[in-house]
């Protein structure tokens, strides 16, 4: 007899190994190349060979919205271009598509391994810095859901997000000094993970308080820094995993988001990512059995730092409205991107890998210097709490 | 198709609304992500909610008032903005009766 939502496969697929590339501005290699590199060194982490890989998944998109021109192998770097270079015969190529990318396509990679129809999966991100401003868009007509918004001057995701910070401050009373404090340690956290842009580079409250403001009450240092990095992992069955070198790190669990409105705005209005978020939430518990006190390292993402509230707020962290106070508890918070990894606005826009890296790294005791005492269930949750995904993961396969 | 009851052959017509509302948020654009507005910036956008329907939520820049003046909930009408000939946009300006 199994719970409702339970993740049937929960400990039987498990993560082998990982790669991650330098992060730059401006990229050194193509970035297909670059993928191809980090794909060959996770296997080799993982104590396998390209030949016995036989499933590919990924989540591509290039998340500018400028509307700029795409180049799989360039600017995106899709399962199927990295199996075309290759020159292998894989059982099982996908991509995803949706927000919640890394999380959502590692769950696709599990469920391929789970079913049997894959031995041996890489999931790989491959992220682009396009050289301009990454969000701006020169756009002369306005055409579906951006024709409500764009005429009136609204546009980009940074723009987005300031209306559900702004609300949160203004119902919440918390301020922007609440905020800063949580970044600051986002960087001093990310100062200490190897693969960081912001690598020996913390920041202070003042920087915060004083940084270039783009749509108030969001700054230039509420966004993750865009750059270019590719991350890889090798995921397996639990039985193949043992006679591997590293520690294993299974899976537990997952959630995905659904948006609820076709309208870019709505969807951004604070009720909808909370109302939303605790949906999300209420099935990753669900699915991987666990509630948010048995969680060690819950690496909530925060590719804008608002985030960072929303998802403490959906997840149960925190009542409504008190994220911002429970954040600054270095003791419940430990395990989180702004004590440990630090997540994206700490180490730059890989999207949801530092998450999930940093929650494997702990997990597997492969975290060094930055290695907690407490590691054996750890979360790694990327996007918006409302349009977002979560994985669920453990030391342990039970 | 209704995203609130999900039929795909909805009675949809066009109505006629007030364009009173409140504001739910809003935010002062200080880099314009659409290059067309960079002469424009700062400028106010505001999330606004109308009172015909929960969830009924439209932007439009805010004009007439001072950033310290606008506060959550704030009752606000639409009125129009002609950006070039024929093409007009809505914006809201406060409630002030």
């Amino acid at each position: 007899m199994t719970s409702a939502g339970r993740f049937l496969a929960a400990g039987k697929v498990a993560i082998a190994g990982f790669a991650h590339s330098p992060v730059t501005r401006v990229e050194q290699m193509p970035l297909g190349v670059l993928t191809i590199e980090t794909i060959k060194g996770a296997v080799a982490d993982a104590g396998v060979t390209l030949d016995m890989i036989d499933g590919f998944s990924t989540a591509s998109a290039l998340v500018s919205s400028s509307g700029r021109d795409v180049v799989d192998g360039i600017h995106t770097v899709s399962s199927d271009w990295v199996v075309s270079q290759l020159g292998l015969e894989p059982r099982w190529v996908v991509g995803f598509q949706g927000i919640g990318q890394v999380s959502a396509s590692f769950m696709l990679a599990v469920e391929a391994i789970a079913s049997g129809a894959v031995d041996y999966a890489v999931v790989h991100r491959a992220m682009h810095n396009p050289s301009g401003s990454y969000h701006a868009n020169p756009m002369v007509e306005a055409h579906g859901s951006a024709q409500w918004e764009a005429p009136q001057g609204m546009w980009g995701p940074p723009t987005y997000m300031a209306l559900p910070y702004m609300e949160y401050l203004q119902r919440y009373g918390a301020r922007r000094e609440d905020l800063a404090e949580i970044v600051v340690a986002q960087r001093e956290a990310g100062a200490a993970y190897p693969w960081s842009y912001w690598k020996d580079d913390p920041i202070t409250v003042d920087d915060y308080m004083s940084a270039r403001m783009i749509a108030d009450p969001m700054s230039i240092l509420d966004c993750d820094i865009p750059v270019n990095g590719v991350a890889a992992f090798v995921l397996t069955t639990a039985e193949r995993v043992r006679d591997l070198p590293n520690n294993p790190v299974y899976v537990r669990g997952s959630a995905m988001g659904t948006r609820r409105s076709s309208n870019m705005l709505a969807d951004f209005a604070m009720d909808n990512i909370i109302a939303g978020g605790k949906h999300t939430a209420s099935k990753l518990w669900q699915s991987s059995g666990l509630r948010p006190d048995e969680v060690d390292v819950p690496q909530i993402y925060d590719g804008f730092s608002p985030v960072l509230w929303f998802w403490l707020e959906a997840l149960g962290y925190a009542p409504d409205g008190q994220g911002y106070q429970f954040a600054k508890d270095p003791v419940a918070t430990a395990g989180m991107t702004f004590r440990t990894g630090g997540g994206s606005i700490g180490t730059g826009r890989m999207h949801g890998v530092p998450q999930l890296l940093e929650t494997y790294l702990q997990l597997s005791r492969r975290a060094g210097e930055r290695q907690l005492n407490r590691a054996d269930v750890g979360i790694a949750c990327h996007g918006l709490p409302h349009a977002g995904a979560a994985i669920a993961l453990t030391a342990e396969p039970n | 198709m209704c995203t609130g009851c999900q039929s795909t052959k909805p009675a949809f017509e066009w109505k006629v609304v007030s364009g009173r509302g409140r504001v739910r948020s809003w935010t002062t654009i200080r880099q314009a992500l659409l290059p067309a507005f960079a002469a424009d910036v700062p400028y106010t956008v505001a999330m606004v909610e109308l009172y015909e329907q929960a969830g009924l939520i439209m932007t439009g820049q805010l004009h007439d008032i001072d950033l310290a003046d606008i506060t959550l909930d704030m009752p606000v009408r639409a009125e129009y903005t002609e950006l070039s000939q024929g093409v007009k946009v809505p914006h809201f300006v406060p409630v002030t009766t």
